[in-house]
């Protein structure tokens, strides 16, 4: 036996009730689910939305496949170790795990010389782009719940992403500092108007603008706010001066906070607008305080590039093949890499069974959660469980700050990502001559 | 199996012992008693050589949010220094802030075997147990930050008495499964958020209206009542700041006489002297250490060349940020907790201020009369990375050599400096002291830092050699819980090591009023902000070992 089967909490299969439930189907990881589980059927009783609903939803079949075939999980396991140990230049994407199976895959890189990246990878770059270039000042989702009087959103989208995003962090019943919720106000800028969102107390203002431009209109903001002569009348289509009560409410805010997730970020330049955002706040910060919130999506991908970071030193998009960590955030892209002479794929993706590995011809093992929808059959795939849902885990929220401990909800079969990686590199390590 | 240290030249000033030949014999990780009858199943000769324990350093960051925004924000810093892997070593990279692996093997191939990660955010305190977990080599532990969080300061606000918040601080110990608490820039983190720039000892912050020197009167006074070993950890306010000893001075006093740790002090030890408004206060706070037995400390010295600081301190470090190089920093609030700031930093010999501050360090190393309450520290990576100790141990203990490096750095400097006319060189039993005995004496860890039967042997040994950063640098032997893990500073073996806590009692009903706290206002609930036992095995490679300290005690 290679991998170790046993659930780390018995669960019962009667009627079950679960408090403080965290979910991990969004960078906000809500933690105040309530669950009910009943012969195996699971219902959320409180603290529910959208994705976790259907996050939480079981589905598939739990059975390995080579080539289609269903196989045990052994001879899966012999055949993704032996295609990934013969690899010459091997590639390990997805990564939509938890810190335990970020931790395995980052072993077994190290060993058959991978290079990594997450599903996520470029928007987390755009993000570590302004970090590494220029830095930023940030803040975390209590302290915009607690604290802050001016809330910019850039992109309704948001709504859409984390959809408890008004109800746990914009409009709580309470916040710490007295009169942060009387003076709040949320100012979304940009994308559809007809967002879902649920009624709020907080005066809410909508401004249209087209987010391929957000960094031209950030930076006419940032004169606006400086006082600085602008000689163009409109920006993206949009009247200067409209923007300039927004530019006098960012002057005023006592705590104000810009949120963002690069996802939403259009355009050819993402990073780019990431860095006028966080110029115009550093600006700010002379004589009042004002914060960022880079909200990463989830699926595991704050999670993946903390762990690749502590252990290697870089957050993702890094190549083990020299036997030393190589950081290109360029070239290793998972298109790029693939498209560059990658010779094998072990995909990653245990949350979504929509996220499949890019269609690519390259040999590919797929561990994914189970009723993954892909277009290409890989030549392996093996089932794994769900953090949070199939086996305890840590994952990371997405301020990048908390990391929560998910736990079991259901018994299961499947085993974690993090035990079939370590299964494959014992595999590997074992038929290895020794030098 | 028993493991007999032959002939070596003992150093273990917890047993008074000063450059004895003694045999040491270990048995299933432990240092045992001689054995008179029983087998021995291997001899290390030892002849010649110098036996200390494993070193343990008491303030290093190498775990935690800041410490990963800083490996993140530095890919230079990792480019210019790649480790490869080994047969049975990962690779890892990294000079100013290397990563976890790279740490542990780096601490363990210079003789040490336990450090402590000085500023855990309660917020973020689980991921610092996670690089803590990937961090081998070494045991580990955390001091968990207190004193800019909003509900300590509504507490107090609010006329909280005493005991309840010694509830909630033995609270904070578990939850963050930490080994002592930390005080950064008191309430200082909190009035940033505010927008207040400047906090003085006795300056209310701008929205408790609590003075910092209220924060750590309360918590040294938790801290004791509570029974724990290590004193309130103290980050002083004024980091930084030109004539900022008063205040530090002042802190000390705030302790009122109970148990109080002064960290990284050498950036707490500024005069306003001088044409330039900056001068070495020195000697005005080595006389108070010296006068107030209460108080310890550990210096933070800074050393030439690049380096990255990461600090719970935004207020300062924020007003830091023009000296960034390279010229990119950052600073967050946290989860109404506390905060971080990183800002990357060279300091170079040539610069007024900072062949000042060098000196400033080496002065307070060698004015403090007693070496058991005195430190090694750089307060890695902020004053130098951890990798510069030997450097560091050969200037305390080579005046010459001292010399010589006093006349490379601004001239100014030098001449405002009383360096030069310190004659004091360390010598082994005092290394042994401030980097052994004194940190597990501080920090209660009584089977560490000493070779006495039942402690565990973690066990340094080094050859001699009059150039002591050669000698610091290349243990002959160390050994971690009787186990063999570098010979001649290469790496023979990866063992993992164990996490430190300490739990003292509480009142099991302030967990109501904390989960009514989580549930209002916080974006967590209370019962997964706190972490787990079981949350350390890392698949078999951590330990949690629970201590309980001596007993709580309300006063």
């Amino acid at each position: 036996m290679y991998v170790t089967l046993e659930p780390l909490m018995s669960v019962s299969e009667k009627s079950l009730t679960h408090e403080h439930v965290p979910c991990p189907f969004c960078g906000l990881l809500c933690d105040d689910l309530q669950i009910r589980i009943a012969n195996g059927d699971i219902k959320i009783i409180a603290g529910g939305c959208t994705r976790s609903e259907n996050g939480f939803a079981t589905t598939g079949d739990d059975s390995p496949r080579i080539a289609g075939e269903t196989v045990t999980l052994d001879l899966a396991i012999n055949h993704a170790a032996e295609l990934l140990g013969n690899a010459r230049r091997p590639l390990i994407g997805g990564l939509e795990t938890d810190v335990r199976g970020m931790r395995a895959a980052l072993a077994l890189a190290d060993r058959i010389g991978a290079a990594l990246d997450h599903t996520h990878g470029e928007n987390l770059q755009r993000n570590l782009r302004v970090l590494q270039d220029r830095g930023w000042i940030t803040t975390t989702l209590s302290e915009v719940r607690n604290r802050a009087d001016l809330i910019v959103v850039l992109g309704s989208a948001l709504f859409t992403s984390f959809p408890r995003l008004v109800e746990r962090i914009f409009a709580p019943p309470t916040t710490m500092v007295d009169d942060a919720l009387q003076n709040r106000r949320l100012i979304v800028l940009g994308g559809r108007s007809d967002w879902p969102v649920p009624e709020t107390q907080i005066p809410l203002e909508y401004i249209p603008a087209p987010m391929e431009s957000m960094g031209e209109i950030v930076s006419v903001l940032r004169c606006l706010i400086d006082e600085r002569p602008i000689q163009a009348a409109t920006v993206a289509g949009m009247n200067i001066d409209s923007l300039q009560p927004l530019a006098e409410r960012i002057r005023q805010a006592s705590y104000g906070v810009m949120i963002w997730s690069t996802g939403a970020l259009k355009g050819d330049h993402p990073d780019l607008t990431v860095q006028c955002i966080s110029e115009l706040i550093t600006d700010l910060n002379r004589e009042q305080r004002f914060a960022g919130l880079p909200l990463a999506a989830g699926d595991g991908d704050v999670s993946a590039y903390q762990a690749c970071t502590w252990q290697t030193g870089y957050p993702l998009r890094v190549d083990l093949a020299s036997g030393k960590p190589v950081y290109d955030p360029y070239h290793l892209s998972t298109a790029r890499a693939l498209a560059d002479g990658a010779d094998a794929l072990l995909w990653v993706s245990s949350f979504d069974t929509t996220h499949e590995p890019p269609d690519t011809t390259v040999p590919t093992v797929v561990l994914g959660r189970n009723g993954m929808q892909m277009t290409r059959e890989p030549e392996v795939f093996i089932p794994v469980g769900v953090p949070g849902l199939n086996h305890a885990g840590t994952v990371f929220r997405g301020d990048a700050v908390v990391s929560l401990p998910l736990r079991q909800l259901v018994d299961s079969s499947l085993p974690a990502a993090a035990e079939v990686v370590q299964a494959i590199r014992t595999r590997i390590e074992s038929q290895e001559v020794p030098c | 199996m028993l493991i007999r240290l032959a002939g070596g030249t003992l150093y273990d000033p917890a047993h008074h012992i000063n450059g004895e030949i003694r045999d040491l014999y270990v048995r299933d990780g432990y240092i045992v008693d001689p054995e008179p009858d029983a087998q021995v199943d291997q001899t290390y000769d030892l002849r010649g050589k110098v036996v200390m324990a494993g070193a343990i350093d008491i303030h290093t960051h190498i775990g935690g949010g800041k410490v990963n925004i800083a490996r993140a924000m530095l890919p230079e810093d990792h480019a210019a220094a790649p480790v490869a892997r080994s047969a049975f070593t990962r690779s890892g990279s990294g000079h100013a802030a290397p990563s976890t692996l790279t740490t542990g093997y780096r601490y363990a191939q210079m003789g040490y075997t336990a450090c402590f990660e000085p500023a855990v955010l309660p917020s973020n305190a689980r991921q610092a147990h996670l690089e803590l977990g990937d961090t081998p080599m070494v045991d580990k532990g955390g001091y968990a930050m207190l004193g800019s969080d909003e509900l300590l300061l509504h507490m107090m606000q609010t006329g909280a008495d005493q005991s309840a918040i010694n509830d909630y601080v033995a609270w904070t110990l578990q939850a963050s499964q930490c080994l002592g608490i930390k005080v950064v820039n008191p309430g200082g983190i909190s009035a940033f958020k505010f927008n207040q720039r400047e906090l003085d000892l006795d300056e209310e912050a701008a929205h408790h209206g609590i003075t910092p020197r209220d924060i750590v009167r309360t918590l040294t006074r938790a801290v004791h009542d509570l029974g724990i070993a290590h004193p309130l950890h103290v980050h002083a306010s004024n980091l930084g700041v030109p004539g900022n000893f008063t205040s530090t001075l002042q802190t000390m006093e705030a302790a009122e006489g109970l148990p109080i740790h002064l960290t990284h002090i050498q950036f707490h030890s500024y005069g306003t002297e001088g044409k330039r408004r900056f001068s070495s206060s020195a000697a005005e706070i080595a006389e108070a250490v010296n006068r107030m037995p209460n108080v310890s400390m550990d210096v933070g010295q800074i050393m030439f060349g690049q380096t990255v600081t990461a600090s719970g301190d935004t207020m300062h470090q924020y007003a830091n940020h023009r000296h960034a190089h390279p010229h990119k920093w950052m600073c967050m609030d946290i989860e109404c907790d506390a905060g971080c700031g990183v800002v990357p930093f060279r300091y170079r010999d040539k610069n007024f201020v900072n062949a000042l501050q060098w000196a400033i360090g080496l002065e307070l190393f060698l004015s403090v009369d007693d070496p058991w309450r005195v430190f090694l520290t750089t307060d890695h990576p902020n004053g130098a990375p951890f990798t510069s100790y030997p450097h560091l141990v050969r200037l305390l203990m080579d005046r010459s050599f001292r010399n010589d490096m006093l006349e490379q750095i601004h001239p100014a400097a030098a001449a405002h400096s009383r360096l030069g006319s310190l004659d004091r060189e360390y010598d082994l039993y005092e290394i042994a002291v401030m980097t052994r005995a004194g940190p597990a004496r501080v920090l209660g860890l009584e089977d560490h830092g000493h070779l006495g039967a039942g402690a565990v042997a973690d066990i340094t040994v080094y050859t001699p050699d009059a150039d002591r950063e050669r000698m610091f640098g290349t243990p002959a032997y160390v050994f971690k819980d009787g186990e063999l893990i570098v010979r001649d500073g290469e790496l023979e073996k990866v063992v993992w090591g164990r996490t430190h806590t300490v739990h003292p009692d509480y009142d099991p009903s302030i967990s109501k009023q904390l989960r009514r706290y989580f549930e209002r206002f916080q974006t967590v609930r209370m019962e997964n902000f706190m972490i787990g036992a079981d949350e350390f095995s890392n698949d078999g490679h951590g330990e949690l070992v629970v201590h309980h300290g001596r007993g709580r005690n309300d006063t």
